[in-house]
């Protein structure tokens, strides 16, 4: 019991460091705002089973932000950039976002990590007028219902669903579909997206399959959507899973077309299995540019070279992503001039359009009404080890 | 040296025999009764969450620690908790009334989940309760009509008694109230001839079998009270987080528990309440480090796991009674001083190894 004492007189401690820590807050500024910074949180996964996804997306956002620091800053206030890490786990979610808005008082959120990690903590943060940017999600839930301090950037999975089936009906007049996904919430999404596709466009389901992140052997899935007759089979697992399945199909020698969404878009898909993924099709609504290759632009490969200086590797799909929503962020805290409050941060992202990132890929547009980045959505296929643009603007 | 000193039968079973256990334990509930004085809401709102913790500890403890049945499938009764209090305040039915259905729909599956793996030891045991976890996991994600499946479900809004519990501090106090609750009937169990045959079997089930104790009956019983306060935990918890899904109670949520267990100490809900406070404090603590360090050490992915491995690897290499046994020895030093010796601490009973009995 006297350790729960100690305890106890830690936390005054830590109490009193974190008060004694930051500069007092000038009353007459909003919550995260000093004459010098704006303070800005995330939480994501640095640490867990998604941190693949989290610590490149961060380092790309932390590269946004020292080009701010070193152009002297918006408006003359740097970004004070507060990451906690959360695990891929709900319950740590909860405690970073507690402590993001009562300890660090965040100005904004921005990238922040998973769908029931983001749906656990709207209400407090709402509560406390802290807009939530652009999470690491493309659920539904991100932006709808309309809410005006929740922008998403990803086009949702149900809408990249249902937008690339849509396509490749229309040109190759496919009637009979079939689906492979997850158990999880990412799964739901997906297949809801897959069921209105099937009914905007009167097609015949033949296979809905679902499995866990733990299997690996899709032989028996394989099979099955062999023998259902399928001529187009969408794809919605996380990555591992969608190399091994598109493998197993083909090794079975079913030649169907297989279509992934924006999870599998990533540049070392076109590599993998020893080149067996050749053919593979993916939605996104982003581009990923291939560095390796000469990509035309002095820009980016002067961003290359800077992100590999700085962080030691080389840049992955998210640290390009990480980096666009850092730069929207950027762009609207300009829009929204020196007085900045979370009513000008909103009216000056909601003024964004047709805004045409430096990586190239769909635009970006916001308005009152709409609160997703992308305007479109684009289609990829890896060919001769590459990724290869088949198609752009495909409307969703 | 203090001796005690038994003038009635009463001081055999007393809840807190000794003068310095009396004012620790009155100091620790005042610290925690006055904490909304002078804690902010964060803190605060952490300190819930041990507490919520604190509770689970126990259940599992009851379990692990007092009847020496491995669970690796707790967190299942965490979620079948929470999971089973939003869905019923989500129909009307208010926290009281459902805090008790909870608690009592978590026992009964507990009690079959304890029919089922009261002749599993071991191995078998942790498999059995880790498929259970599964399971339930699965079945959480898959009914969707009446779970939200994957998606997730929403937590309505805490009300007791008709009243709104917004802020950080009420819901802090109903915390506290339950986990008052839960360590005095936890510890009251282990006064009662029920309480002791848990021990019984846990020290040796032949044993226990010899002296007439029913040992399947004891099981099923465990299970049961385990299933029940884990449950009631899984209710605290689902306020905590505002938002359920099947992910949360997997089973690394599981193997926090038993590290909880096994790091406080296992039998005595000391040990899980300080298991509860090492793993709330740990995160904070590392959130803290890393605004202080400098940014190639502090922003270095993994920082949190690797210094939770680390103590875990320090605890079972140097205390593995955990801090618990690491504070018993501590205040047996103080209090025998200067006759406490490495030895009084060397088991002195051994049990016949042997536990076949077909």
């Amino acid at each position: 019991m006297k350790q729960l004492l100690s305890v106890l007189a830690m936390s005054l401690f830590l109490n009193l460091v974190a008060c004694g820590g930051d500069e007092p807050s000038d009353p007459s500024l909003p919550r995260g705002i000093t004459a010098e910074t704006i303070k800005i949180g995330s939480h994501t996964d640095l640490s867990g089973q998604l941190a693949i996804w989290g610590v490149p997306m961060i380092n790309g956002m932390r590269q946004r932000f020292d080009e701010v620091a070193a152009a002297g800053g918006i408006h003359g206030r740097t970004i004070d950039f507060r990451v906690e890490d959360t695990q891929y786990q709900v319950p740590l979610a909860v405690r970073a976002t507690n402590k993001l808005l009562n300890v660090d008082e965040i100005f904004a959120m921005i990238g922040a990590m998973g769908t029931p990690q983001n749906n656990a903590v709207f209400d407090s943060m709402f509560e406390a007028n802290v807009p939530n940017l652009f999470p690491l999600t493309a659920a539904v839930s991100m932006y709808e219902p309309l809410h005006p301090l929740k922008f998403s950037y990803f086009v949702s999975y149900r809408d990249q669903a249902r937008g690339g089936i849509r396509y490749m009906v229309e040109q190759h007049g496919y009637k009979k579909v079939c689906l492979q996904t997850m158990a999880t919430d990412y799964g739901a999404e997906i297949e809801i997206g897959f069921e209105q596709a099937v009914e905007e466009n009167g097609l015949e389901v033949t296979y809905v399959g679902r499995h866990k992140g733990s299997e690996t052997d899709f032989t028996g899935t394989v099979t099955a959507i062999k023998n259902s007759g399928c001529e187009l089979l969408f794809l919605g697992p996380f990555v591992k899973d969608t190399i091994l399945l598109y493998t197993a199909a083909r090794d079975a020698g079913w030649e169907g077309t297989i279509v992934g969404n924006m999870v599998p878009y990533l540049p070392e898909i076109p590599q993998a299995a020893d080149g067996r993924m050749e053919g593979f099709y993916t939605v996104a609504p982003f581009f990923v540019p291939d560095f390796a290759a000469d990509t035309g632009s002095e820009w980016i490969s002067q961003w290359h070279a800077t992100y590999i200086s700085n962080f030691g590797e080389e840049p992955a799909a998210q640290s390009v992503i990480g980096y666009v929503m850092a730069d929207l962020l950027v762009r609207s805290l300009e829009g929204a001039g020196p007085d900045v409050t979370v009513q000008k941060l909103v009216a000056a992202l909601e003024a964004i359009e047709r805004y045409e990132n430096p990586f190239g890929g769909p635009t970006i547009s916001f308005s009152a009404t709409k609160h997703i980045a992308g305007d479109y959505l684009n289609l990829y296929q890896v060919k001769d080890g590459k990724w290869i643009t088949v198609a752009e603007a495909l409307p969703y | 040296m203090q001796v005690l000193f038994k003038t009635c039968y009463e001081d055999d079973i007393r809840f807190l025999a000794k003068t310095g256990e009396k004012v620790r334990v009155g100091l620790v509930i005042a610290a925690l009764l006055a904490a909304p004085l002078w804690l902010q809401n964060y803190y605060l709102a952490e300190l819930g969450l041990l507490l919520v913790y604190a509770i689970a500890g126990i259940g599992l403890m009851i379990l692990t620690g007092y009847t020496g049945q491995v669970s690796f499938g707790h967190a299942a009764f965490l979620g079948i908790g929470a999971y089973c209090h939003s869905i019923l305040i989500s129909h009307g039915v208010p926290f009281s009334v459902s805090v008790i259905l909870t608690t009592a729909f978590s026992a009964a599956i507990g009690m079959a989940l304890g029919r089922s793996a009261s002749r599993m030891h071991g191995f078998y045991l942790a498999i059995a309760t880790l498929a259970f976890l599964i399971l339930v996991e699965t079945l959480l994600g898959e009914w969707t009509s009446m779970t939200g499946g994957y998606a997730g479900l929403k937590v309505p809004a805490l009300v007791v008694f008709g009243m709104p519990l917004k802020a950080v501090w009420q819901q802090y106090y109903l915390d506290l109230f339950f986990v008052l609750i839960v360590v005095m009937a936890a510890a009251n169990l282990f006064r009662t001839s029920t309480g002791r045959s848990f021990l019984a079997v846990r020290d040796s089930e032949l044993s226990a079998r010899s002296l007439g104790v029913n040992v399947e009956w004891v099981k099923i019983q465990s299970f049961g009270v385990s299933a029940a306060i884990t449950g009631l935990a899984g209710v605290l918890l689902a306020h905590h987080l505002h938002y359920l899904s099947p992910e949360v109670f997997n089973v690394l949520e599981s193997l926090k528990l038993m590290l909880m267990i096994v790091v406080g100490g296992l039998g005595s809900i000391l040990g899980a309440i300080f298991g509860a406070i090492l793993i709330s404090l740990l995160p904070i603590s590392i959130s803290f480090l890393k605004d202080v360090l400098p940014p190639g050490i502090g922003q270095q992915a993994g920082l949190e796991p690797l210094l939770f491995g680390l103590i875990i690897v320090l605890f079972i290499v140097f205390e593995p009674l955990g801090i618990y046994g690491r504070w018993m020895k501590l205040r047996y030093f103080f209090e025998t001083f200067p006759y406490c010796r490495k030895s009084s601490f060397v088991r002195q009973k051994s049990y016949l190894r042997t536990e076949r009995l077909r």
